[in-house]
């Protein structure tokens, strides 16, 4: 008897891991699009990243920068053991471009879960050293690479696919993760949205975007206030309408404008890449992959 | 076999990522309104505590989903001024060498950073309501914490200008700002009118 309970609540779970036809291109897109944004924002990056990420030329110390912040103990121990051990020098110049290549690969499919697991652990060494200084984006990110680790992104149209000529069966639905994992993500940021009467007025809108280098300040309080609500109401609603096949393309839409909108308003163009990039590889229709991927199951 | 450990292992991520984000919008609403933490003895058990903590920072999950939620900030920003010997000022920059629009953005979200750094070191000088001369070891340890919170401050902004600084000619001490954009109510604001700035914390160091 227990036993059938349980065995029924487990058949209930892999129902919602129940393939659905486009993992595959979920998986390529995915691989594909975060190394790509991870290297841009890199790159826009590499001229000042010296300023927050090396060896003395930093903004403050080092330390102080992951002084207070949570991942203090594990960087501490990691930098005392290369001081202890003369290779701290040698970190600093090899680990960016480490990093780099970890990506480079990442996208070209070459030695993915390998290289999928170098670029998690330099990127979480690298931006948490300068933790005060990261933003969404850079957690994000971690996800992200945390999921080219666990997925197997690489087994579908890549340099380990040619290689290698592994089994390309796909039995389980990872889209399915990324799909709940932003779910919960959207409707939790339209709680606490929704929690704060500035949402529900136009002045929380107000202060996120206004600056001293702008002039959004003079916006109408009618607009702030419809941005407000309707960004409350999308967010909080994104896990039920997009649940629907008939509403999943209106607010997948909405969704990208609205990130569209941050990117160009507030200048967070690397942190809306990588949530459309998200939306697109869950929900997304990408027709010519799907058509590919068919040939490629068959 | 594999694909009951891939459904097993994904379940348990989802619902750490869900007890994270459920757990990270009652604490900053608690906090925000209430000026205290919660504790929920189940959401402990999965949130981010010293047994769960190296998988959220591996997985990224070690983030809440806030988005500008709860008490959303203004903009907050840093602005030096390197003067000479009659405190006169040489020049004056707010992006301390930086170029690029992205690494501008991170200086934004550390002043951000120091703002709320500012503002949790006053709360803690605040709890301390005891006499100066208790030396009770609780005290003296709320002492030493914001001591030292305050300290970070000064030396932060000491070193964010010190090396610029040496490289001016003339530079003997410069003068930095954490500055934040006032919240305003925008029924009640004129709308043409530029936002109030107010200056949250500011140090002068001389240049050694």
């Amino acid at each position: 008897m227990w036993f059938k309970k349980v065995h029924f609540q487990y058949n209930r779970l892999e129902n919602i891991f129940v393939r659905d036809g486009g993992e595959i291109s979920f998986l390529v897109f995915f691989r594909m699009g975060i190394a790509l944004i991870a290297l841009i924002e890199l790159a826009s990056l590499y001229m000042d990243l010296p300023s927050f990420f090396s060896l003395s030329e930093t903004l403050i110390p080092q330390e102080l920068m992951y002084l207070q912040f949570g991942d203090f103990m594990y960087l501490h121990s990691f930098y005392e053991f290369l001081e202890t051990h003369g290779l701290t020098g040698i970190f600093y110049k090899l680990s960016v471009p480490t990093y780099i290549i970890a990506l480079v690969c990442l996208f070209l499919g070459l030695f993915t879960r390998y290289v999928a697991g170098i670029a998690l652990i330099l990127q979480l060494i690298i931006f948490r050293s300068f933790g005060p200084f990261n933003y969404g984006y850079d957690f994000f990110l971690t996800m992200s690479l945390f999921y080219c680790l666990v997925f197997p992104v690489g087994h579908y149209f890549s340099l380990d696919a040619k290689i290698f000529k592994r089994s390309k069966d796909v039995s389980f639905n990872y889209r399915r993760v990324l799909q709940i994992h932003l779910a919960i993500a959207y409707f939790f940021s339209g709680i606490a949205k929704g929690l704060d009467v500035g949402w529900w007025n136009g002045n929380s809108v107000w202060k996120a975007i206004t600056s001293v280098d702008n002039s959004f300040y003079s916006f109408y309080p009618v607009l702030l206030t419809i941005v407000g609500i309707g960004t409350v109401l999308l967010e909080f609603s994104y896990p039920f309408l997009v649940y629907k096949k008939g509403t999943r393309k209106y607010v997948i839409t909405a969704i990208i404008l609205m990130h569209a909108s941050i990117a160009m308003m507030m200048g967070l163009y690397a942190f809306s890449a990588m949530m459309i990039v998200w939306n697109v590889a869950a929900f997304g229709n990408i027709t010519m992959m799907n058509k590919t991927s068919n040939v490629e199951t068959a | 076999m594999k694909k009951k450990i891939l459904v097993l292992f994904f379940t348990g991520h989802l619902l750490l990522i869900f007890f994270q984000a459920l757990w990270a919008n009652i604490d900053s609403y608690s906090n925000f309104h209430f000026d205290k933490s919660l504790r929920i003895p189940l959401l402990s058990l999965f949130k981010q505590n010293k047994y769960t903590e190296p998988y959220y920072i591996l997985s990224g999950i070690n983030t809440g989903y806030g988005f500008y939620g709860t008490h959303t900030s203004t903009e907050k920003y840093l602005k030096i001024a390197y003067l000479d010997a009659n405190d006169k000022e040489i020049k004056s920059d707010r992006y301390f060498r930086l170029s690029r629009t992205n690494a501008i953005k991170r200086l934004e979200g550390y002043a951000s950073f120091l703002t709320n750094y500012v503002a949790d070191t006053e709360k803690l000088i605040e709890e301390d309501t005891t006499a100066a001369s208790d030396t009770s070891p609780d005290v003296i340890r709320l002492r030493k914490r914001y001591q030292f919170r305050k300290d970070y401050v000064v030396k932060t902004l000491k070193w964010l200008g010190k090396r610029e600084a040496e490289t001016i000619s003339g530079c003997t001490s410069y003068n930095i700002k954490l500055i934040t954009i006032v919240p305003e109510d925008v029924w009640e604001r004129k709308r043409k009118t530029k936002p109030k700035i107010y200056v949250v914390q500011e140090g002068t160091f001389p240049v050694q």
